[in-house]
Order: C-alpha cells, then structure tokens, then sequence
C-alpha cells in the first residue's frame, strides 16, 4: 500500500483536501439545492402537486400572458436602467472626491456614505416614505397641485430611492479600483502637458472602466432585486416584479411565481457574472 | 426647406399623433351618445376619468375584467398589489398616495374608519348594491355600509381527504383532541396564524374566536400543545399542495385554498366543524384623498355587476358576495365548491364568527408564542 510508506504530513495534507472538498460539496448543496428545486418546479405539469408530473412550459406561457407580470417587468427594468445610470454617475464623482482631494468633514463623509449598506433596508424604506410624503406635499401646496394633478409617490420616487443605496455601493466599488490606480500615472501625464479634464479622461477614466462597470452592474441588480425599500417608495403604477411574486404567494406557491424567480434568477446570475467578470479585470 | 430643423419629421410624427389621439378622443365621446343602451355600466361618461388607480391584493382579480371595462367605459384600471393590510394601511396613511380604490380586509376597515382614512361611499352612483347578498352587509366592522362593500370572502374550516374517512371531521376535536388526532399522527397541519389556530381551540372548547379572557387561554394552550405531538406541523402558506399531494390528510384550511386543492385531488373536501368555524370578508373602499372617486365608484359598481361579480369569482374561487352573480358562476367552479363541500349554507353562515381585533386581542400572541415555544 503506498499511503503507508508516505509520511504522515502528507497524509494529513490528503485528509485536509478530502475535507476541503467536502466543505466545497456542502456549500454548494446548501445554496444551490433550493434553487434548482424551484427551477426544476417550474417545469413541472401540476398547479400543487410537490411530485414531479412531467415537463411543460405552460407556466412561463400563463407568465408572459399575464398583463400584470408584464408591466411588472418592465417597470423594474425602467427603474434599475435610470437608477443604475444615475448611481454611477454619482458614485463614481463621489469616490473621486474622497481619493482624490482633501476637504473638510471628508472622514464624516466617508463614514456616512457606508450608512445606506449597514442600516437596515425597512428602517431606510420608512423614512423615504416619509420624507416623500412630506416633500411631495410641500411641492403641492407650493405649486397648488391638486387631486389628480398632484404629484405623489411612483416610479419617479421608486428611482430616487434605489439611486440613495445605490451611490454607496457604486462608490465602495468604484473606490477599490481607484486606490490600485497608479498616482504616477496621472503625474506623468499632467508632465507631458494635459490638464486635469484631459488626463481624467484619456488616462484616469480608461483604467478604472472596469470598476464603474462593475459598480454599475452590482447597482442594476441590487436594484432589480430590492423589494422593501420599493414597495415603501412606490405609487399608482409602480409595482415592480419582487412586489408582484411577493403578494402573489399569498394565495398560494403557484409554478408560475417558480416560472417567474427562475426567470429573475437567470438576469441576476447573468449580471453577477458579467460585473466580476470586469471587477477581476480592474484587480488586474 | 432648409431652416427647417433635422428632426423635423419627429415634429410631424408627434403633430399627427396628437391629431390622432383627438379624433380617437371625440370618436369615443360619439361612441358612447349613440351606444347608451349597452353603456349603462358605465354611469355617467362625461364626469369618468382616464384613469384610476387600484390597490389590490396580489392575483385577486381576473385581468379580463380591467380589460373590458377599459373596453366598455374608456377607463383604464392601473392595479398595484400588496401583500398585508398593514402594508397597505402604511402606504394610504402616509398621505397622498394617489388610489382610488383598495381592497381591504373586515377588521382593517374598522381600523382604516377609525383613522379617518376612508371616504364615504355614494351609493346613487352603485345601483349594483342591490345585487349584494343582504346577510354580508352591515357587518360589525361597518354597520352601515357607509365606507364600505364585500368583494369577495372566505372561512376557515377543516379540510381532509375522503378516501382516510368515513364520515367527515366535523368536529375540531379531530385536529385537537390528542386520541382522535393522533389516528392520523404526521398527517395534520394547523394554520401558522395566532387567531386561527388559538381561535380554533378556543371555540371547541366553547368559547368565542375572540375571547381574550387569560383563563380560556390557558386552557387553549394546554390544548394546542397536547395536540401537537400529533401533527406534522403548522402551515398557511400551501396547505393547499401538502393536501393534494396527500402528505397531509386533515388541515385546518381556507375555503380557498381547499377549492385549489380540491380543483387538483377530487378527493379533498371542506367542512365547517359543529362548534363553528371563522369568516373572512375582503371589501372594496375608496381613500379619503383618491383624486377620482366618482371613477371609482363606477367601477365599484361595474364590479358588483351580476356578469363581472361571476367572472370574478370563476378566476379567484372564493365565494361571492353577489347573489345575482351566483347562478352565472360557471359549473367547473360549482363542481369544485360542491364536490368540495365549500357551499355556505344559511345554516353554515350561522355558525362562522368574525376574527375581530382591538386592543386585547394581543394576548393571542403570547398564548401562541407558548404554544410554539413547547
């Protein structure tokens, strides 16, 4: 037998992969078997039964009929398109800010910027809601809006409310590349003659790309995903997917909110991948 | 044409589009002089908004209906769901929240009244009022029906499959009792819901689904918990698949989710047990600050219309409020409801109780936090 004439630190080192391996085994069961049993349930051809009763796509067919998984959809796309576009572009200025120059409450700044990440998403929901409730009556009685004319609550608010968490992520995001950025780099540059405007955009844009790209996508689909701080925010008109799968399942677990979660899961794995992807690429 | 800016044929298209949605505006204003006789769903066309605003529960309502009656009376139908009347209530108490039209359930009416944010219904406008069954108005929760009208309702009973028993269940004692409910030990639920399962043991031990006095409570629990040896758990959320699938064969169950049960496994059926069971009512309300009541109450009434009042309830299966809407009911509705035992008769209505809430019945909690805790 060869494993007795080995020593016994190689043994161990066998004995510390198998179990490696194991944890890898366990991990993957743990965080993947619920999801491929939902996926594989919205294939199944019964509206309750939990045994498999053969394949059918009728399920995504009743889901893309529906008018109101449809409006759904789209709504969350407007709102993860808009808010992804804005957070960035705000979260990007913001963490130039914070690398690039000194100013006064910069530290105050730095640690309230991580605040939208750490506190908890309904405490963030309550006080949006409140805070457009209240802002938004201002603006009636400033402008003497009215009854239907009104402005109130909606999509509009639903945007605002996701670029709010969204700058910190961006910014975190955003932040880790720019601290790998050479400073020479820009030094050289602004030697051979560049202004800022010009060095910031053939040399600083160029090589922190990867990381705006992939703070844009973490934003879209942080975005797409979010149920609390939205149903908070949102108005006439402004129901977003997770609020549609969340009030359907009151009724029942139906394949069709199966149909639906496989179909959201896809669009964020596919983002997930897509934004690390570019974030390793920025670590390079 | 020179000066003529490079987008000048977005101009065009939007000049001709604007044209465009005037004549379809004055065309539908024409319809609806020369079609009065099949437009009388419709009250008063000329005071109708474009649209309005609905707040409803998830998957409550069948999407053919907002179509027609964008259809029928030029009115579109914005819905948005939710998922708790607490959510709801937070969404309209913070002001201005642009509905006009929610669907809340009895006890959040009452609560919704109290707080002033419901506004008073003018029945003028819902000649269709007389189509509701007149045992579901005036309930505690709205004497008057000043605020608000039934949309659809439910009860909570036992469920069970036929092919494990001879006679029905009729009794809570079969899901409570430990001899009897230990005959079928990992094969009963309770719903996960404190009023449900408390009120349950409370009203087969004789007393009210409301009663908070500690002594009958204690009693309850003692109940619950020698009972639970003898379940496979408490479940609300698909009680409905663990009976079709047969995993279970006796719940404590909706109506509704029977019916979705039943409409899979013939075998399923509903009985409401001989010391009585629980009542649900969902209502149509309109908000203190919708800024189209007049809208909404057409489309309340458009809603409580015999045909629509059928359609509804064929999509949703829960039971209707609307007695004129009952013989349209189609019959795979009637069969699932009638093989299922779900029908409520007077006799049946009698013995179901409101789950009412106020300020004492949050002793519920503690006794079902005991109960789960053992």
């Amino acid at each position: 037998m060869r494993t007795v004439s080995s020593p016994p630190a190689n043994r161990l080192l066998t004995a510390g992969k198998g179990l490696l391996w194991l944890n890898m085994i366990f991990c993957f069961l743990f965080l993947y078997a619920p999801i491929a049993v939902l996926v594989a349930f919205s294939f199944n051809d019964s509206r309750l039964a939990a045994s498999w009763q053969g394949f059918t796509l009728r399920w995504y067919v009743e889901v893309f009929n529906s008018r109101s998984v449809i409006s759904a959809f789209q709504n969350s796309l407007i709102v993860a398109f808009a808010a992804t576009i804005i957070a960035t572009i705000l979260g990007t200025m913001t963490s130039l800010a914070m690398e690039r120059f000194r100013f006064r409450l910069r530290r105050t700044y730095d640690g309230v910027l991580y605040l939208p990440i750490i506190i908890p998403d309904i405490v963030m929901a309550v006080s949006l809601l409140a805070f457009f409730s209240l802002t938004l009556g201002w603006m009636n009685s400033l402008l003497g809006l009215q009854g239907a004319q009104a402005l109130r609550p909606g999509l509009a608010t639903v945007v605002i409310a996701h670029v709010a968490f969204n700058i910190s992520f961006v910014a975190i995001v955003v932040r880790t590349s720019l601290r790998e950025l050479d400073p020479m780099l820009e030094e050289a540059a602004q030697d051979l003659g560049a202004d800022e405007w010009t060095t910031f955009r053939k040399v600083t844009l160029p090589l922190i790309m990867p990381g705006i790209l992939g703070g844009a996508l973490l934003a879209f689909t942080l975005s797409l995903d979010d149920f609390v701080i939205t149903f908070f925010t949102t108005g006439p008109g402004g129901t977003t997917l997770p609020i549609e799968v969340f009030g359907r399942i009151r009724r029942a677990i139906s394949p069709e909110i199966n149909a639906i979660s496989t179909i959201m899961l896809m669009m964020s794995m596919i983002l997930i991948i897509v934004s690390q992807i570019f974030q390793r690429r920025s670590g390079r | 044409m020179k000066t003529l800016p490079f987008n000048s044929r977005s101009w065009l298209l939007l000049v001709l589009t604007a044209v465009l949605l005037f004549a379809a505006a004055c065309g539908g204003g024409g319809a609806a002089t020369t079609g009065m006789a099949d437009s009388d769903r419709c009250g008063d066309r000329s005071q109708l908004a474009s649209q309005i605003n609905f707040f409803n529960w998830a998957d409550y309502m069948d999407d053919d209906i907002l179509e027609q009656f964008e259809q029928e009376c030029g009115v579109r139908v914005n819905q948005d769901v939710f998922s708790s009347n607490e959510d709801m209530i937070a969404r309209i108490q913070a002001g201005n929240s642009g509905y006009d039209l929610i669907v809340p359930s009895d006890y959040a009416v009452q609560i919704m009244i109290e707080r002033g944010l419901l506004r008073e219904l003018n029945l003028d406008n819902i000649p269709n009022f007389k189509n509701l069954n007149p045992s579901l108005l005036s309930l505690y929760y709205d004497p008057a029906n000043r605020y608000s009208l039934p949309y659809q309702w439910g009860t909570t009973g036992i469920a069970y499959n036929r092919a494990y028993f001879d006679l029905p269940p009729d009794s809570w004692a079969y899901v409570l009792e430990p001899d009897l409910a230990c005959q079928h030990r990992g094969f009963i639920s309770l719903l996960d819901d404190e009023r449900e399962a408390v009120g349950a043991a409370l009203k087969y031990l004789g007393y009210s689904y409301n009663d908070t006095d500690p002594q009958h409570h204690a009693a309850a629990r003692d109940l619950l918990i020698s009972s639970k040896a003898c379940l496979a758990g408490y479940n609300s959320d698909n009680f409905n698949q663990t009976l079709a699938g047969e995993e279970v064969v006796m719940a404590q169950a909706w109506s509704g989710g029977t019916a979705l049960a039943t409409s899979e496994n013939e075998n399923v059926a509903f009985v409401i047990p001989q010391e009585g069971g629980a009542i649900w009512m969902d209502n149509l309300a309109i908000p203190i600050d919708a800024p189209n009541p007049y809208t909404a109450e057409v489309f309340i009434n458009y809603l409580l219309d015999a045909e629509i009042g059928a359609q509804l309830s064929n999509y949703t299966y829960y039971f209707t409020p609307n007695l004129a809407a009952e013989p349209l009911l189609d019959e795979e509705y009637f069969d699932i409801l009638t093989m299922g035992g779900m029908i409520v008769t007077e006799d049946v209505l009698a013995r179901l109780e409101w789950i009412e809430r106020n300020e004492f019945t949050i002793i519920f909690s503690d006794t079902w936090t005991a109960v789960k805790a053992r």
